[in-house]
């Protein structure tokens, strides 16, 4: 999430809205404004010579979705699909992407004074992609900036730069 | 009146582009020593529409040029002064200078003044030198007009006799706001009357029987009134006469008159029948000045102008249909046909009304490859000019029809192309003639639909591509060269970037951006190119497209538990390889021995890292297919079906993937990639 929004959503109300979700044993929560729906795994289509993490392709009612698996990226515990496993579809940078989480649990309001910023380390997604730590409920939740995830270049999910460059010419 | 006319620029900017363009596609179809009538009453009716057009919306520096244009195309019409080629060219110019102002007024472009400043001399030049009877074409063509330029000061007194035809009213024509238009012109006053010789049980209210009188005193000249009836009237059904002198506003039906300048117009004429206008029209010839344009009202009302976005989303929407139509006849499979027959019958039924309203459908996005072809008669033309080359173009097939899409995005290449086949292909006509070939050269460019795919060809007689040249560049450059290269590898050293043997950098071609944009572009829409010389006989340069870029016929196959789409243009055949025509060569890679030919084996499998897909070629299918050219056997396990398959991005949310051309939805819901053998090959010779 940018800084722009973020500081209109505070000026607004002070309080912000997220979608809090498992990975692991660890509690995250993204910007429920990008969330678009929650739905369950269902067969993909795989794609050669990609990452691991990036399961396929789904077909989500005439639109093809990729799916990526954070468990698999970031190394969290067992990766097993079952009816009780979650695919977050999000908006972010103008795309839709799925990602696979190990449960959604809850949203949540958190007022910004709430929000503590990240400790250099500590979780299992880099302090590159966190905004900050909020508590819910004597709980720790890590905030994520899903846009910057999605966008970096570890996670090859845009075209890579110089490829563009080479479209445009 | 106080219409705000900025809502119609839009229209009368449209029209003014299909004007001049019509203009210009005649001037170039033109035979200056033996003109068609036709054709000149037709550019007279251009060029009229559009200084209507500009006069009305209040655009008088188009005014200008167009008039004097409209004045000189009308003493040509009537043969007053002979046509010439030089006539022509300055016509030409004279088209592009309206352009430029049309231009200047629809985007805020810059007009450059002096442009328009010459070609208003030269056409001036033009009248000035022509016959005695057209020595001052103002006069003929406008005889009030000079009358303006000596009594612009002082007023003078028009009777203005106005029988308008029959269908005025159903034309939604009133005539109020235009007599308040002339009223504020002057002093004005208005009587009608009826045309006496109808029966009162034959009187129809609808038709307009009426003849209105008007007296008018104004400093404006005649020229303005006629303006003012402008979208109303032919001008054979307005007679204005300049009475001797001044008079009261009241009703003078008989007074003496005198007509303007022109001593040879018949006056009092308003009850006999035949009013003489300014001009006498052909009685043929579809009304100019009716809602001032050419009269093709027919063709307009039957096609609308629709946004593309609208058309996309219907395509889009189309695209789901099928695939939901694919996934209902999938679950009917399962069912008993006996049992189910109504249902199966049915879905029958809404299989074939898909197919035909995809087909409508798609439809709505073809444009004849005309819309750019008709650009290039102009560029030859001005091209072989200056490079003093003489050179006849030969449009074939431009009726073929390409998605939009494509169309737009084939204008450049093509351009390159025939700038290419002027600049370089085409010699002199000196060196033509020592050549032993006629001093004119040809270009053809032809289009047709062969299969799936349109076929759009670029062909000169000239001198041909020199090998020669093309290897001493190629080396110069630092690419991989040897003599003993054969032809076609060296026409494709012409695709590498920055390739250009042209000695010197022109106007016209050799700025180094060159064929490589053109591959590009061309590849960027799936397309192909391919280019056929022979020394001393000319070029040809083939390009293939796609027919659309949204629906393709696919053949599904099956590798481990995936399904792929192989495009069904791009196979040859499908065999199962028996072992002895399989042969091991180096690690791991095979041949398969085909009618003669050893064709390199490509397992889908290896490429696509696909778990429990058949290793052994004895056991799959072979498929053959075509990749530009060059023959691979690509190994799947089973072949599923033939579909037709709406093509979806995979860019969309996600990024390319090496091999594909895409992907689709399968009629289990399920997405499949659809492969580009091309990519393909790329992706397996990167291993």
């Amino acid at each position: 999430m940018s800084m722009d929004e973020q500081t209109i959503m505070t000026a607004e109300s002070g309080t912000q809205e997220y979608l809090t979700f498992t990975l692991g044993k660890e509690e995250y929560a993204m910007d429920i404004l990008k969330v678009q729906e929650i739905r369950g795994y269902d067969s993909v289509t795989h794609i050669a010579n990609s990452p691991d993490f990036m399961k396929g392709v789904i077909n989500l009612r005439g639109v093809i979705v990729p799916i990526i698996d954070m468990r698999i990226k970031f190394n969290l515990g067992d990766v097993v699909y079952d009816e009780f496993t979650v695919v977050i579809i999000m908006k972010v940078l103008g795309r839709i992407i799925g990602m696979v989480v190990d449960g959604v649990s809850d949203v949540v309001t958190l007022p910004s004074d709430q929000i503590k910023p990240a400790p250099e380390f500590g979780s299992s997604i880099n302090a590159e992609y966190i905004t900050g730590i909020g508590t819910v409920n004597e709980q720790m939740l890590i905030l994520t900036d899903i846009e910057r995830l999605i966008g970096s270049d570890d996670m090859q999910l845009m075209a890579a730069a110089d490829n563009r460059l080479d479209m445009a010419a | 009146m106080n219409v705000d006319l900025s809502q119609f620029y839009q229209v009368f900017f449209d029209e003014s582009a299909e004007h001049l363009a019509e203009m210009e596609r005649i001037f170039l179809a033109i035979d200056p020593l033996n003109p068609d009538d036709e054709d000149l009453n037709a550019l007279f009716r251009s060029a009229h529409s559009i200084k209507g057009g500009a006069g009305t919306f209040g655009f008088p520096d188009m005014t200008v040029v167009t008039h004097t244009l409209e004045t000189l195309l009308d003493l040509v019409r009537h043969h007053e002064i002979p046509l010439s080629r030089e006539m022509v060219d300055v016509f030409l110019q004279a088209g592009d200078a309206i352009s430029m102002q049309l231009a200047g007024h629809r985007d805020g472009s810059k007009v450059d003044q002096q442009v328009v400043e010459k070609v208003c001399e030269q056409l001036s030049a033009i009248s000035g030198s022509s016959t005695p009877s057209a020595g001052k074409p103002e006069q003929v063509a406008s005889p009030a007009l000079s009358a303006e330029k000596i009594e612009a000061t002082s007023e003078s007194t028009y009777r203005i006799v106005f029988k308008p035809p029959p269908d005025l009213y159903s034309r939604m024509v009133r005539m109020e706001p235009i007599f308040e238009e002339l009223a504020s012109m002057g002093d004005f006053t208005v009587t009608a009357g009826i045309e006496p010789h109808n029966e009162f049980d034959k009187y129809d209210p609808t038709r307009c029987e009426a003849i209105w009188e008007m007296n008018l005193t104004t400093s404006h000249p005649p020229a303005d009134i006629f303006e003012v009836f402008m979208f109303v009237a032919d001008e054979e059904e307005i007679c204005i006469e300049k009475l001797s002198t001044p008079i009261l506003p009241g009703r003078e039906t008989d007074s003496s008159t005198e007509t303007g300048s022109a001593a040879t117009r018949e006056t009092g004429a308003a009850n006999s029948g035949e009013i003489m206008g300014r001009r006498s029209y052909d009685k043929n010839e579809t009304a100019p000045g009716a809602y001032g344009r050419r009269g093709n009202e027919n063709a307009e009302a039957s096609s609308i102008r629709v946004g593309v976005v609208k058309v996309d989303q219907l395509i889009n929407q189309m695209g789901e249909l099928v695939i939901t139509q694919a996934m209902l006849a999938q679950s009917a499979i399962q069912l008993d046909p006996v049992q189910h027959e109504n249902l199966h019958r049915s879905l029958a039924l809404l299989e074939r009304t898909t197919r035909d309203l995809q087909e409508s459908v798609m439809s709505i996005r073809m444009m004849p490859i005309n819309f750019i072809f008709s650009r290039f008669p102009r560029l030859v033309h001005d091209l072989a000019d200056k490079l003093g080359k003489q050179i006849e173009l030969k449009l074939v097939g431009e009726s073929t029809e390409l998605d939009k899409g494509l169309v737009e995005k084939l204008a450049d290449p093509l351009t390159h192309l025939v700038r290419n086949s002027i600049d370089h292909g085409i010699e002199s006509p000196e060196a033509r003639i020592a050549g032993g070939k006629s001093p004119c050269g040809a270009i053809i460019l032809k289009a047709s639909q062969q299969g799936g795919r349109v076929v759009i060809e670029v062909a000169d007689d000239g001198a041909g591509l020199n090998r020669e040249r093309i290897l001493a560049k190629a080396a110069k450059n630092g690419l991989p060269v040897s003599d003993s290269m054969s032809d076609e590898e060296v026409w494709q050293l012409i695709f590498a970037p920055g390739f250009s043997t042209a000695d010197q950098v022109t106007d016209v071609s050799g700025r180094g951006v060159g064929m490589d944009v053109v591959l590009r572009n061309v590849n960027a829409m799936g397309g192909r190119v391919s280019v056929y010389s022979f020394q001393g006989k000319g070029s040809r340069v083939v390009i293939s497209l796609p027919l659309t870029l949204a629906i393709l016929d696919g053949l599904s196959v099956r590798v481990g538990n995936e399904t792929f789409i192989v495009p069904i243009n791009s196979i040859i055949e499908s065999l199962q390889p028996r072992i002895e025509d399989l042969n091991e060569v180096g690690q791991g890679n095979a041949t398969v021995h085909v009618r003669g030919e050893y064709i390199p084996l490509m397992r889908l499998g290896e490429i696509f890292a696909i778990h429990g897909a058949v290793r052994r070629p004895e056991e799959a299918v072979v498929m053959l297919v075509d990749a530009e050219g060059e023959h691979l056997a690509l190994l799947v396990d089973e072949l599923l079906g033939q579909h037709q398959v709406v093509i979806k991005s995979l860019e969309t949310n996600y990024r390319k993937v090496d091999g594909t051309a895409g992907a689709t939805i399968l009629g289990d819901g399920r997405v499949a990639l659809i492969l580009d053998a091309v990519d393909m090959v790329r992706l397996w010779r990167s291993r």
